[in-house]
């Protein structure tokens, strides 16, 4: 049914299908499915076992849209301290976004947090006393110098060509549990900056893309799934007209013979109403302990809103959606401090770090940390340079990102930049390694996880990508 | 770690490969055997079983193969759902119940065949057959990733391919234009050079990555985007695959690529950037030749000698004048007590303007206090005396008047550009002029309607002041002013000017007069006695119609010119701007005669500009030279105006030509590794025979396209062949329609495949020739049931062929989004079927969004939603601005092609977000309730007439006896249950046929094809 650009002939369509019905090994194959009458969006979606054993079933990556800086957050540069306002004594790199001057210091000290003892700016308080938790990897390096590239490099693995996300890729690997829900669902997404190809599915068949609630424009109280609300309220109408509907269908169906597409086709309105109902109950937080919504800072003002989000994402992972993305995104917050750094940052930190550890905290009090992975990811870092006179501008050559959760080494880091922050000195991590990481938690071999399309095998991570296996939990 | 990345790249691709492995290793040695690269054959037609029902070659090719599988076709379908089959293939619309019953009741032998002409000669065709090349070319009007920029001027491309398809462009000149256009020689015909070099618009559509510090791997990337889409496009090979590597599959090497590579490296693609962010190329395409300016100057030199000689004679005295002054001030006194006449139109030769006249008198209707006025632009503007056909209703469609033309005066566009929005709010005085010309046959069931609200209007009243106050609605239901229709009818085709004037005192002052008649208004009601008092809203003025046949609507009147004034015009300057209207549309009209007026002056007290002004009309009338010169004026100035827009350059997105240069290998894709020089050229694997050496000092993309084009290249024929196949038949006789190469699909008919492309060739590459050859077939006429009646073999044909591959029946197809759209909007009734145009959508979408740089066009559609205003255009969906990352949900639920990449083949995905979408989304409601308008709106008391009406329209077929009894219960059931939930009876009976429709909207019926 899907017809995909290229299938291979020598393949029958049983063997496939048998592949597919033992497990992970019909994976790369799972084209030729497309192809096949039978096959509708439910059964794309059923669940799928791993190649080896999860650590992690679900995720939930909280995306930093603008560019976090990196020396002012999770890697401490006392060197920018001492040399604050001189030139920089090494040399910038070669292609740039905008002109940087001078070094320019951190306006934020750095605590050791917990057991591990790493360091976290005073920008993350909250997030630096559940450190413990997490693995800081320091040495995260990308090519790309402007947000567009450098957003969709993260979420897709290439800057500049048109790939399926991260999230499409695991839903296509693994299906859903849920299935009253859908399987990849993004909160208040940007339209900036790649926009939907964020969450999108390129060639992958669309209904492994990303469910938006909401958009960048919204605020989370107010953003919802689309068509979720029944055009008619008085749910006995609509059930007369779903009656009438079905009656219509099967006599069609009577007089033209079994077609599976069409009876595939009369579920689908049978699970949308009953998607209807599901959806909006998980939606619905009124269920929520006061002591709950403290924990994510609802109520509380700069903290309320993406507290809400963050609740919002354990909710939906709790009941079964396999990937879930938060974002604090264009065009209502950017952390893109190419002037006042210290007033950008400081009010969108305000707004994050309270949220973000109230989730882990809240995972875990759950029983669902060890087993959810929670990245907080954004698309570059920041120059150690200042930009005018108080900002820094992309840096996508060395920066920080960070994972907490199932299969995760917690309280340690990973590589490490040089006494500025400029490059990678140790175990550089290419988005693609990032990636294949993030499926391998997943139980996938991301050198396994293929969708053929125009005339070759595609993969998350092209044909790079390795492991970071150091911080994998033992 | 680099290193062992490709080792395991290799590894990989040999594991995952394996199956097809065999066949990969023949493209080592060189010498290669695949089947699409063979020349293409003129296979004789098989023998076939002379008990089927063979109707054309087509069938001795299919037919033969079911028989060597023991299958038989399925029998003949039923003409309904022949006619929506063909009509939905074709047009991309359904066909209407009078083009239905026609072709029904059609029992001439070549029945079938009119219907396909009719079909193909429609403009509809090209929308449709455009829109799949829309696909593979990966068509859209915004650049996507980092900032998603508008390209304002992609949509010539689009309209370009409309036409294309429209007018049967063969295929061969098809391609050559897209790649080459710019390159081929110069032609006489200026608009067929510019729509060449609209037509390279095909090579700049791509996804662009701009904000990259490094241009010049931009460029590169454009260049590998360019290279995919002309492979798979044209010759159904991924060449792109070679940008790191040889081809794994086919034979391609590297070198192959950077000899094509820099045949698009040779264009400049950029024209500056602002800051790292690059601006891709567009222009001005100068339209003006040597002959065209001979031509305006010949034209402006023979107009000055007119205009010269005309003036001496107006400055001249004329012998005659005196003694018809005198005639004509004695007929104006003998006329003065005349009662009204009907309006007629006099020649637009006989009244002239009066603009000077009026700077005389009291009041200047050009500018006294006016405060809004349509036209603004002299474009939006009327002729009203344009033939009927010419007529065009002005583009005003209007939400505010549910799409019909309505002008309306909060919108910046229709005001005079130093002016606020003009509304009409508390008391205030307002006088109107309108000058409409009434064009429905129906027109007692047309409105002429003035309201100061977003309050839809209801159908049925003549005339209408809706809701200029909340307290009373609908004039002529006794409620408040009525007025009198009877004495002052609309008449058919005649232009009249209406005045409304409004003291701000009780309601009931209103004056509305007709062509200077004063009409009657009475004054019923409470509500009439008050002052109106309303907030603050928009004047809203238009037309509604109602339906001329039962189903298409038209709009009541075209709407020439609107003026209105913040304050009542007494009397008489009421007839003073009422006769200068009547004299700039040359109306007779009840407003004096001007002329007479004058004539009655004695000359003493005439001024200067009087007094020649009735010299001129003297000349007018009596002087044979003047008269004639007159007319050479008004001939010439029209064609020097024609003249000028032909010489108007042409804003175009298309590559700039910037010679030839050679590249060097890009190891691994790498710009900084570079390898040998690979001069210009085709493919090595199909040069040899067909030698193509590029030495010219240009690019070489005329050239190549030229190879492509040629009968000789045994790809190209064979990939168009099959893909006019695909789209008639849901499946390509290769299925990998965008990969002939060798890990593609084999071909299920490659002896048919053969014979069509042959055919194609010898057509002179006509695609209408291949569509009345496939459409005439048996084989497209059979039946698309599973039910095992209709065909003799079903029970093998299932277990066989379950994915009918070997077509023994006509495959169900789901109808594509596109499709999906502009049938629920033909069927409720508000399709607008205007063909071409759309700049003022992009130019919409291009000033609403972000400038990042607006002197270099770079601006940003980042902040554009899903429910972006603009999707709500009734116009058919290839006409909406394709906005890359924010399609609109109702074509990106349904499966629309990738805006992002080579689309050939549409998913067919059946899942619950579209049943979400059909049934909760407020477009499916919106549109089932105009549906519902229309069925309640019948002239019947039975509901069986409803239920019918809406299966012919939506179905293309009637009810059964069943389906009819279902839908009374639905009817019955549906409004005793919202009666019982707490709705009024009316309101349940709508919400019933609302939800009735809306189900129809839903059924699969409505969306499969069978």
């Amino acid at each position: 049914m899907f017809a995909s650009s290229t299938g291979s002939q020598t393949t029958s369509r049983r063997q496939a299908l048998q592949e597919i019905a033992c497990g992970f090994g019909g994976l790369g194959l799972l084209d030729l499915l497309n192809t096949e009458r039978q096959a509708h969006g439910a059964t794309l979606l059923r669940r799928r076992d791993s190649h080896y054993p999860a650590h992690a079933k679900r995720v939930i990556f909280v995306f930093i849209h603008g560019g976090l800086s990196h020396v002012d957050s999770f890697d401490p540069k006392p060197k920018l301290e001492e040399l604050d306002g001189q030139p920089v004594p090494i040399e910038k790199p070669k292609f740039n976004f905008a002109s940087t001057g001078n070094i320019l210091k951190s306006p934020w000290k750095f605590h050791h947090y917990g057991e591990s003892g790493i360091e976290v700016s005073d920008l993350f308080p909250h997030i630096g006393s559940t450190i413990d938790d997490i693995c800081v990897i320091r040495s995260m390096h990308g090519n790309q110098v402007a947000h567009g590239g450098a957003t969709l490099l993260l979420h897709t693995g290439d800057g500049v060509l048109i790939r399926p996300s991260m999230g499409a890729w695991v839903l296509y690997g693994l299906g859903t549990e849920n299935q009253n829900l859908p399987g990849f669902i993004t909160i208040t997404p940007s339209s900036y900056h790649g926009g939907s190809q964020n969450y999108g599915a390129a060639f992958l068949p669309a209904v492994f893309q990303g469910t938006r609630i909401g958009d960048g424009n919204t605020a989370p109280e107010n953003a919802k799934m689309s068509n979720l609300a029944p055009a008619q309220k008085q749910q006995v109408l609509q059930r007369l007209q779903l009656d009438m509907l079905r009656r219509q269908n099967e006599r069609a169906l009577q007089r033209d013979g079994h077609d599976a597409r069409l009876e595939a086709r009369i579920e689908s309105f049978e699970l949308a109403f009953r998607m209807q109902m599901s959806a909006p109950e998980v939606m619905d937080t009124s269920d929520e302990t006061a002591e709950t919504e403290s924990l994510y800072g609802i109520g509380e003002g700069p903290t309320d809103d993406f507290g809400r989000q963050c609740l919002l994402a354990r909710r939906l992972s709790e009941a079964g959606v396999r990937f879930v993305q938060v974002n604090h995104s264009y065009p209502r917050n950017y952390w893109d401090a190419h002037g006042n750094l210290k007033s950008n940052h400081q009010s969108n930190a305000k707004k994050v770090d309270k949220p973000i550890a109230g989730l882990i905290r809240d995972l875990k009090r759950r029983g669902l940390h060890d087993d959810t992975l929670v990245i907080l990811g954004t698309e570059f870092g920041r120059t150690p340079a200042a930009q005018g006179k108080n900002g820094r501008d992309h840096h996508p050559h060395a920066f920080t990102m960070w994972m907490s959760g199932g299969g995760i080494k917690s309280g340690t880091v990973y590589g490490a930049t040089d006494e500025f922050g400029y490059y990678v000195t140790e175990n550089k991590v290419r988005m693609r390694d990032f990636h294949a990481t993030v499926l391998h938690l997943m139980g996938i071999d991301h050198e396994r996880l293929t969708f053929r399309h125009s005339g070759r095998d595609f993969r998350l991570t092209d044909v790079e990508g390795s492991v970071l296996h150091d911080i994998l939990a033992s | 770690m680099m290193a062992r990345n490709v080792l395991l790249a290799i590894l990989f691709s040999v594991v995952v490969y394996h199956g097809v492995g065999a066949s990969a290793a023949e493209t080592q040695d060189g010498n290669h055997q695949l089947w699409s690269f063979q020349p293409i054959t003129n296979p004789p037609l098989p023998s076939v079983d002379p008990s089927l029902p063979v109707k054309n070659p087509i069938d001795h090719f299919i037919f033969s193969i079911l028989n060597r599988h023991g299958l038989r076709p399925t029998d003949e379908t039923d003409p309904q759902s022949a006619i929506r089959r063909v009509t939905y293939n074709l047009t991309g619309l359904p066909p209407t119940p009078e083009e239905i019953q026609s072709f029904t009741q059609d029992s001439r032998p070549d029945s079938w065949e009119r219907l396909l002409d009719r079909l193909l000669a429609r403009p509809h065709y090209g929308e449709r057959w455009g829109r799949h090349w829309l696909d593979v070319v990966r068509y859209a009007d915004t650049t996507a990733s980092d900032g998603n920029f508008v390209m304002r001027y992609a949509w010539r491309y689009r309209n370009y391919v409309i036409d294309a398809f429209n007018q049967d462009l063969p295929y061969d000149e098809f391609i050559v234009e897209q790649l080459a256009g710019d390159l081929l020689p110069t032609s006489e015909n200026n608009d067929l050079s510019i729509r060449r070099v609209i037509a390279t618009g095909f090579l700049m559509l791509g996804p662009k990555s701009l904000a990259e510090a490094d241009k010049e791997q931009v460029r590169m990337d454009m260049v590998d985007e360019q290279i995919d889409v002309t492979g798979r496009a044209f010759l159904g090979i991924t060449l792109a695959c070679a940008r790191c590597h040889d081809h794994k599959f086919d034979p391609i090497s590297t070198a192959d690529y950077y000899s094509l590579a820099g045949i698009f490296r040779s264009l400049e693609l950029l024209q500056g950037n602002s800051g790292v962010t690059a601006m891709w190329h567009e222009g001005e395409v100068q339209r003006d030749s040597t002959q065209l300016k001979l031509k305006y100057e010949k034209v402006e030199k023979e107009l000055a000698a007119h205009l010269a000689a005309i003036q001496k004679l107006e400055s001249e005295s004329v012998e005659g004048q005196a003694e018809w002054e005198k005639n004509l001030a004695t007929e104006a006194n003998e006329n003065s007590d005349r009662s009204p006449t009907a309006p007629t139109v006099k020649s637009p030769d006989e009244l002239d303007e009066l603009h000077a006249w009026y700077q005389a008198s009291s009041i200047q209707p050009e500018a006294d206090q006016r405060v809004a006025r349509w036209p603004n632009r002299a474009s939006d503007g009327l002729d009203l005396f344009a033939t009927s056909d010419e007529k065009t209703v002005p583009t005003l469609h209007s939400s505010a008047l549910n799409g019909y033309p309505a002008v309306v005066f909060g919108e910046k566009e229709h005001l005079l550009q130093t002016e606020t929005p003009f509304g009409i709010s508390g008391n205030q005085a307002y006088s109107i002029f309108i000058v409409i010309n009434p064009r429905s046959a129906a027109a007692d069931r047309n409105q002429l309607l003035l309201w100061g609200n977003s309050a839809k209007p209801a159908a049925g009243s003549f005339l209408e002041i809706d809701s200029l106050d909340l307290d009373y609605e609908r004039l002529d239901l006794g409620t408040g002013v009525n007025y009198d229709a009877a004495s002052g009818a609309i008449s058919m085709g005649v232009p009249q000017i209406w005045s409304v004037r409004y003291d701000g005192g009780v309601i009931s002052g209103h004056r509305i007069s007709i062509n200077g008649h004063s009409q009657t208004v009475t004054a019923t009601g409470e509500a009439a006695k008050t002052k109106l008092n309303t907030v603050d809203h928009n004047l809203v003025v238009g037309g509604i119609g109602m339906p001329e046949t039962k189903h298409t609507v038209s709009p009541a009147m075209d709407i020439a010119e609107i003026l209105v004034y913040r304050r009542f015009l007494d009397d008489e300057q009421e007839h003073l701007v009422g006769t200068w209207l009547a004299n700039k549309y040359h109306l007779l009209t009840d407003y004096l005669d001007m002329t007479s007026q004058l004539a009655s002056l004695p000359p003493s007290k005439r001024t200067a500009v009087q007094q020649q002004h009735l010299r001129i009309h003297f000349l007018k009338q009596h002087h044979r030279e003047y008269r004639e010169r007159q007319k050479e004026v008004k001939r010439l100035t029209a064609h020097k105006s024609s003249l000028e827009a032909q010489r108007q350059a042409v804003k175009v997105m298309f590559p700039k030509e910037d010679g030839g240069r050679n590249l060097r290998v890009h190891r691994r894709g790498n710009r900084f590794d570079l390898g040998e020089e690979t001069p210009r050229r085709v493919p090595l694997q199909f040069a040899d025979e067909n030698r193509v050496t590029i030495d010219s000092p240009q690019s070489g993309r005329l050239e190549l396209a030229r190879w492509i084009a040629d009968p000789g290249n045994p790809l190209t024929a064979r990939v168009m062949a099959n893909r006019i196949w695909q789209h008639h038949f849901g499946h390509g006789l290769v299925a990998t329609s965008d990969n002939f190469g060798e890990i593609g699909q084999r071909p299920t008919h490659p002896r048919l495949l053969d014979w069509l492309a042959h055919k194609f060739i010898a057509s002179g590459w006509s695609i209408k020739t291949m569509h009345r050859l496939l459409l005439a077939s048996a084989t497209y006429r059979q039946s698309s049931s599973l039910h095992p009646m209709e065909n003799p073999t079903f029970n093998n044909a299932q277990s066989t062929d379950p994915d009918n591959k070997l077509l023994w029946r006509y495959p169900r197809r789901r109808l594509e989004a596109e499709s999906i759209r502009d049938a629920i909007l033909a069927v409720s009734g508000r399709l607008d079927r205007q063909l071409g145009g759309g700049e003022k959508a992009i130019m919409q979408l291009y000033n609403g969004g972000d400038a990042v740089d607006a002197k270099l066009g770079l601006v940003s559609a980042a902040n554009v939603s899903f429910d972006y205003s603009g999707y709500q255009s009734p116009r058919r969906s290839i006409y909406l601005p394709v906005i890359r990352n924010a399609q609109p949900e109702i074509l990106s639920v349904f499966d629309a092609a990738n805006t992002n990449a080579v689309t050939p083949i549409r998913h067919e995905s059946v899942v619950s977000s579209q049943a979400l979408f059909l049934l909760n989304n407020p477009m499916v409601r919106d549109q089932s309730m105009h549906l519902t308008r229309r069925l309640l709106a019948m002239d019947t008391i039975d509901d069986t007439h409803r239920i019918q009406t809406v299966w012919r329209l939506a179905l293309s077929r009637d009810p059964s006896d069943n389906e009819i009894r279902d839908g009374h219960d639905f009817i019955r059931e549906y409004i005793g249950a919202a009666i019982s939930a707490g709705l009024g009876s009316a309101a349940a009976r709508d919400n019933a046929w609302q939800s009735f429709c809306q189900m129809i909207f839903c059924m699969n019926e409505f969306i499969y094809v069978r």
